[in-house]
């Protein structure tokens, strides 16, 4: 009787203990993935939290500017030559921003030419183009066609490339002005867009350059179409 | 016989007993860890929200200089006695004003689709790569679009450049070097039927209604596409490494 009370307790125990080694284990392995998780979502946040203080800040500096600039132009109100000279100056500067004006500058020139198998695509130029945009690029060209908002870019058959409702062919010559080595660096990345375009043999060069000149866009109403368009009038 | 069993037994109770206090040790450890955490968390996000009204704010005011801007240049031209210059300023004017609207800095109305997609629901034994939206989805609507025709399209009210990346970074998109999250809602002026059909075509968007994104579209006679703020840069410094070449 003594004997069988002894085996049953000492089983007990014994799976008390397993139980308990079990939980334990558990309960440290799930913890450290909770506090890894924690740890990331609070990363994130600082994150978040350094670039609107970033933010806030540069806001604050250029709403300073503007009301110096605003207080200027009112003080100068009398002085004729000065205030068309800074009309003209805006003038150019949106002109620029707009591609109407052929631009120059430092940047990157981008060759690329069919592989021995497959074709360069619409898709593969929109590759090189976003990641040159992410790079700060301040201009862009393909075979002289200046990449503006409403730019398309289209396959129609295996041997051109719709672009600004222009056919181009290969080797396509892309230019972007910007910081040359800040381009060069996104798309040469291991892995990134010149690694992927590579796997199709397709011939690629990059070159630097310090002044490259992209045309402006042809200001005809055929590129930058805005028959459909019309201003929202402030106040509305 | 019975010596052994008993020592056997002492260190399986001392065991035992070690591990009742690590364990209760961690438990209490623990609590304590989470709650400090939730607690900075908390502070961190109460930080995050009182600077996204800031800079909102800040935003708006940029908006009213800017706006008075545009009323102390209408007061100069109109107060301006010579009629040759009053007349050169106006041209110039009026030539800078048309540049900004053809240039996508000012806002804009008229017909045109306003498509938004958002992520799939979570879904259990899915890959869930499947389930959210990439900037490559992205990027090849907006290149369809453009070729059906679209004069102005804006992402979340982030109006598009020639120069606007589309990156996703987790769960939101980078546009102007701007972050926006889900849903996407993209607003479109052009013609409502060949966007639309366009849109009906799209290999990308049946794509994504496969993976069971959800996309919605629809026509409209007045659709506003709103103009690239340059908020915290001056136009400048978006064009700092361009010379103009006559």
């Amino acid at each position: 009787m003594l004997r069988i009370a002894k085996i049953i307790s000492v089983t007990l125990v014994c799976f008390i203990f397993g139980v308990m080694l079990a939980w334990q284990y558990k309960s440290i392995n799930n913890n450290s993935e909770r506090t890894a998780l924690e740890n990331q979502r609070m990363e994130r946040l600082t994150e978040q939290l350094v670039q609107l203080q970033k933010m806030n800040n540069d806001l604050e500096k250029r709403l300073a500017e503007l009301k110096e600039e605003n207080d200027e132009l009112l003080s100068a109100a009398t002085n004729g030559r000065d205030f068309r000279e800074r009309l003209n100056k805006e003038l150019m500067d949106t002109k620029i921003f707009a591609g109407l004006v052929p631009v120059k500058g430092p940047g990157l020139v981008i060759t690329i030419d069919d592989g021995p198998i497959f074709n360069v695509q619409d898709s593969d130029l929109l590759l090189i183009i976003n990641e040159l945009r992410a790079a700060d690029a301040q201009a862009i060209s393909v075979n002289e066609e200046r990449v503006v908002p409403m730019t398309e870019f289209r396959s129609t058959t295996d041997s051109y490339v719709m672009v600004n409702g222009n056919r181009l062919t290969v080797p396509f010559v892309i230019k972007a002005i910007g910081d040359p080595e800040k381009m060069e660096h996104s798309l040469k990345m291991i892995g990134g867009v010149i690694d992927q375009l590579e796997t199709y043999e397709f011939k690629i060069s990059v070159q630097k350059s310090n002044d490259i000149i992209i045309p402006a866009v042809r200001d005809d109403g055929s590129v930058i179409r805005i028959d459909l368009m019309s201003p929202v009038t402030e106040g509305q | 016989m019975n010596k052994n069993r008993n020592i056997i037994l002492f260190s399986v109770f001392v065991v035992l007993g070690i591990l009742l206090s690590l364990q209760f040790r961690t438990t209490l450890l623990n609590k304590l860890k989470n709650a400090e955490t939730s607690v900075n968390s908390e502070v961190l996000i109460n930080q995050i929200e009182e600077l996204q009204r800031k800079i909102q704010q800040l935003n708006e005011e940029i908006e009213l200089e800017t706006q008075r801007k545009n009323d102390i240049e209408k007061a100069i031209i109109e107060q301006q006695v010579n009629i040759t210059l009053r007349e050169q300023f106006e041209v110039i004017r009026n030539e800078r004003d048309r540049v900004r609207f053809l240039a996508g800095l000012t806002d804009v109305k008229g017909p045109g689709i306003i498509i938004s997609l958002d992520d799939a629901e979570a879904r259990i034994n899915e890959d869930p790569r499947k389930l959210i939206i990439h900037d490559f989805d992205i990027k090849v609507i907006l290149n369809e679009l453009k070729i059906a025709g679209a004069q102005a399209i804006s992402i979340n009210g982030e109006r598009l450049l020639a120069t606007s990346e589309q990156i996703c970074a987790g769960p939101t998109i980078r546009i102007n070097k701007r972050r926006y999250a889900t849903p996407y809602v993209i607003n479109v002026i052009g013609d409502p039927e060949s966007l639309m059909k366009a849109m009906n075509n799209s290999e990308r968007i049946r794509a994504m209604e496969r993976d069971k994104i959800r996309v919605s579209i629809k026509s409209s006679q007045e659709i506003v596409v709103p103009g690239f703020k340059t908020g915290e840069k001056r136009l400048e410094a978006l064009i700092s490494n361009l010379e103009a070449v006559e």
